[in-house]
């Protein structure tokens, strides 16, 4: 026979911290990807976020549903803590509301493609930079665009999932992510054509 | 000669980070993948962007310090060891998360 009582939500923090272990942890790496990037690079504020991400979501961790979306939930705290950080620091936001909705006119993906394609026929492009050089080209872009270009093509979040996590409807998410993978090809295009990388494409 | 279910180029170019993305419906994703098997101008074009993506997903591999994961351990046992939560035994707990702690340490620390 089964008491329904017996069936109220585990409280035995022993099998709490199991599940953390479980759950949580092993998402440790990318969210220190995540945080490195949202800190443009700073190892210590990254530090410090990977940090209270895991205390707040250790503290939280009887709001999570098990067999959800735990790396989603953590890199939202993630996010929350950086924003508050930043708000702390008196630092303003990037990019505003009507920056963010302009320029929907060519979300496509021609990009920078037909230059660089002019400019290395030998697909050489790639196997030039250093990794150090791309972080540096991600770091500078605007935070929303940054960070949903780390959401999407370093950590592979899906539109549903960045929808989620950034709070914005799956439209705001594919031009956001389209305009800031585009400003990332501008930025290491002009960082290669500077550096002699690539040669600039002759006019005729 | 277009076969009749071929979509123009313009179409594809525009849901190409979408189709690259996994995120176009079996229907959309066949209709770009069979263009994209034909065409030699769009075909660059998904090359190089789909080649885009992974060189920055590879750039952006530096694993974390190990010392900074011990750091989240133990202020994560500490916050434990320093606010039990109701119902718990005390020494059990800390007992077994360190240990499983130590687990996980010992497995990503080399």
């Amino acid at each position: 026979m089964r008491l329904p009582w017996k069936k109220r939500p585990e409280r035995d923090s022993a099998r709490n911290s199991s599940a953390f272990a479980d759950e949580a942890l092993p998402h440790m790496e990318s969210v220190y990807r995540y945080a490195l990037r949202l800190a443009r690079g700073r190892e210590d504020q990254a530090d410090d976020l990977v940090q209270d991400t895991f205390l707040q979501a250790f503290r939280a961790w009887n709001t999570y549903t098990p067999g959800t979306n735990c790396r989603a939930w953590l890199f939202t705290i993630c996010r929350n803590l950086f924003l508050r950080g930043e708000e702390r620091r008196g630092r303003r936001p990037e990019v505003t509301g009507s920056d963010l909705e302009a320029d929907v006119e060519s979300l496509a993906a021609t990009a920078i493609f037909s230059e660089v394609a002019a400019a290395d026929p030998e697909q050489e492009f790639f196997g030039s930079f250093v990794d150090e050089q791309v972080m540096q080209a991600v770091d500078g872009l605007p935070d929303p665009f940054r960070e949903i270009v780390v959401l999407s093509d370093i950590e592979g979040l899906s539109y549903p999932e960045l929808s989620e996590v950034l709070d914005v409807p799956t439209g705001t998410v594919k031009s956001r992510l389209f305009r800031g993978r585009r400003m990332l090809q501008q930025s290491l295009y002009e960082y290669a054509l500077e550096m002699g990388y690539v040669r600039p494409k002759e006019r005729e | 000669m277009n076969r009749p279910e071929m979509i123009p180029c313009d179409h594809v170019i525009a849901r190409l980070w979408e189709y690259i993305d996994g995120e176009l419906n079996e229907e959309s994703a066949a209709e770009v993948r069979a263009h994209l098997d034909i065409c030699s101008r769009c075909f660059p074009q998904y090359d190089f962007q789909r080649a885009f993506k992974e060189f920055t997903r590879r750039s952006a591999q530096k694993p974390m310090p190990p010392s900074l994961r011990r750091r989240v351990f133990e202020a994560i046992i500490a916050e434990e060891a320093g606010q039990p939560l109701p119902g718990t035994v005390p020494g059990g707990l800390l007992g077994r998360l360190r240990a499983r702690m130590g687990r996980l340490l010992s497995r990503n620390d080399h």
